[in-house]
């Protein structure tokens, strides 16, 4: 059971911002090696290189207890399911995290007098600016100067755990080269998640790699999970091509409109209008189409020639695909954009791995941070999340390194591990990912199932994804080393739908981005609650667990009401039930 | 679609673009050192490769190349 051996003191699986932060971190605490391993080029390879030009921070001039208030009880981030230690640690350390990245040379937006530039985005929170893929140019470059060990174009497959035992403490991970298909075996003392994030592939720029590697992973080693059916679910993109950026778009003064150029978020919600959730965006638009009133466009033709060029520096990429698409032609946009949501899975918000403010998760030795960590659908997340979080993780991992002794690997799991990666590759004949990975989104994407949904049509979708899992992915076949990727990205999303899908069937209520026709209420008599799973005898074993509401100091009040979007699709002559 | 062209003319044979491709969509022709593109349907549109590419050798339309469903 050869395959190239690594030994290591901390294995970072990730690098994007939070892996990152975990990696300079971790080095930093001067524990001995560390290393990082990611799917493509450090830097290149992560949803925050596609990261939109903005970052939330909480600088010490603002007022801390108005942030707590208004992140911690919002009907569209939680309506009251929120984790008070996690938010409190977000308020008291993403300023720093900002300052961090500024000493490596990431370039923020800045006024004329030398300080940072912000303005109102999503919430109506204040953001600052950077410079699109220069951030994590910058943020990578420091990771290799601190002397971490980088080893890039790795996948990784499976977890090793000590003596081979489920639910034992990890002890490294397994992968492969993706160009030259060479396996990869490492042992550490402590191992660092932060590759969680799965996007399915879906309609939106620069997420197609983003399959839920770490969640999977985790999941199959014993460790507990949660919060899949909550999230940035929803998120939004244009219709006939990808692009991103949609928080930039809304600060600088995008609309959007219907069919009869109705600007509908005016009513469904009235207080931050375009300013509002993804979510609320996305319910809202689905709720228009069905009532005919369908398709949903983005104007932005009123910019003025200084905000394109504002979108300019922040944005270069998604400024490119638009100039591309004759959206943008010189300094004016020319063209209103068809909108619709985008099923972004668990990317920046939502599902992963359960993780206290220490990035502990149920298994030794296993830390995550950013998308691989539950993030409960409000703050931390996204971006500003995995720089709090990628920190804390290197912290906290280096910590137990130094006082844990050199892991023995067992040689038998290396052997299952290495099977079970390969299995694609060896077979003689079998069904492309290709076809494997329509029929997943076919399943997901509907706006029914997943924007407003019903119990029967998710029980639906829950046994055709059964069906994918059972008859289609044993028979994922790949011709090359690209392709074993592929195959096992699939087989990571079919999982981690099957996650999804499961946790939405059990939140028998309507809370921010998980509609339910059947359950039109936010229910916050019965529903504080966080979903969890974790596989037990080979099944997906799904319960709940109480938010320890009681103990906080800001107390959702224990009320059941109509969810907002739902009433104002009644007076606005929508149906649903 | 997605990347539709390198130019072998402007091409200097950096490897930049094969290094950088998040999807893997590009391979190096060890012969003439020159990238070419080999799992055009993998390509995500993502204009990295022409953002970072030093000579302006690539072109990458917007259009999707997978067909992905929409929610309505």
């Amino acid at each position: 059971m050869a395959g190239e051996r690594i030994g290591t003191d901390i294995l970072v699986l990730g690098g994007g911002l939070a892996g990152a932060f975990a990696a300079i971190k971790a080095k930093e605490a001067g524990t001995g090696k560390v290393t990082l391993v990611s799917k493509g080029k450090l830097g290149k390879d992560s949803i925050s290189t596609f990261a939109a030009g903005v970052f939330r921070g909480v600088f010490p001039e603002d007022d801390r207890d108005e942030w707590f208030k208004k992140l911690a009880l919002r009907d569209d981030l939680g309506a009251g399911i929120y984790h008070e230690e996690w938010l409190n640690v977000w308020l008291d350390e993403s300023y720093d995290r900002i300052l961090d990245m500024e000493k490596w040379g990431v370039a923020w937006e800045k006024t004329p007098d030398g300080k940072f530039e912000r303005k109102e985005a999503r919430w109506k929170l204040l953001v600052c600016m950077f410079h699109g893929p220069q951030l994590m140019e910058a943020t990578a470059k420091k990771v290799i100067d601190s002397g971490v060990e980088v080893i890039g174009h790795t996948m990784i497959t499976g977890l090793l755990t000590e003596d081979g035992k489920p639910e034992g403490g990890v002890i490294g991970a397994v992968g492969f080269d993706v160009r030259t298909g060479k396996f990869r075996v490492f042992r550490a003392k402590a191992t660092v998640l932060a590759a969680g994030a799965c996007g399915f592939k879906g309609r939106f720029s620069g997420h197609k790699f983003q399959t839920g590697d770490a969640c999977a992973m985790a999941y199959r080693a014993g460790a507990e999970l949660g919060g899949f059916e909550k999230g940035e679910i929803l998120h939004t993109t244009a219709t006939d091509f990808d692009t991103h950026g949609l928080n930039m778009f809304i600060a600088l003064g995008g609309k959007f409109v219907n069919a009869k150029g109705e600007r509908f978020m005016l009513e469904y919600d009235p207080e931050l209008e375009e300013h509002a959730t993804m979510a609320r965006i996305s319910e809202s638009s689905a709720m228009e189409v069905r009532a005919g009133r369908g398709p949903i466009y983005l104007a932005m033709t009123h910019f003025t020639p200084e905000d394109v060029r504002k979108l300019r520096v922040v944005l270069p990429i998604p400024v490119k695909i638009m100039e591309r698409a004759k959206v943008i032609v010189g300094d004016k946009i020319v063209k209103k954009m068809e909108w619709a949501p985008a099923f972004y899975g668990t990317i920046a918000s939502g599902g992963g791995v359960k993780a206290n403010t220490q990035c502990e998760t149920s298994l030794l030795g296993l830390y995550a941070c950013g998308d691989a960590m539950v993030r409960y659908g409000h703050f931390p997340r996204a971006l500003q999340g995995a720089a709090v979080s990628g920190a804390r993780a290197g912290i906290f991992a280096a910590e137990y390194a130094k006082e844990t002794k050199e892991p023995e690997i067992a040689e038998e799991q290396v052997g299952r591990l290495k099977n079970f990666a390969f299995a694609p590759l060896k077979r003689e004949d079998g069904i492309e990912p290709e076809h494997v990975i329509v029929g997943l989104q076919e399943t997901l994407m509907p706006y029914e199932v997943t924007v407003i949904s019903r119990g029967d049509r998710l029980e639906k979708a829950i046994k055709e994804v059964e069906r994918i899992r059972d008859e289609e992915v044993p028979l994922l076949y790949a011709s090359d080393p690209h392709y074993l990727r592929l195959a096992n990205e699939t087989r990571n999303m079919v999982l981690v739908a099957e996650m999804y899908l499961r946790s939405r069937l059990l939140r028998e209520e309507s809370r921010d981005s998980c509609l339910r026709e059947d359950y039109p209420y936010t229910d916050n008599i019965n529903w504080l609650k966080w979903t969890r799973l974790k596989q037990e005898n080979g099944k997906m074993k799904l319960w709940t667990e109480d938010v320890p509401v009681e103990k906080y100091k800001v107390k959702p009040e224990r009320k059941k009401y109509l969810y907002p979007v739902f009433e104002v699709a009644k007076k606005r002559g929508v149906k649903w039930g | 679609m997605g990347i539709r062209k390198i130019d072998y003319q402007l091409c200097n044979g950096c490897e930049i673009c094969v290094d950088n491709c998040p999807m893997d969509v590009l391979r190096m022709d060890k012969k003439t050192m020159k990238p070419f593109i080999k799992y055009l349907r993998d390509c995500q549109s993502c204009f990295l490769c022409e953002v970072d590419c030093p000579v302006g050798a690539i072109y990458v339309t917007p259009d999707r190349e997978r067909r992905i469903p929409l929610p309505w």
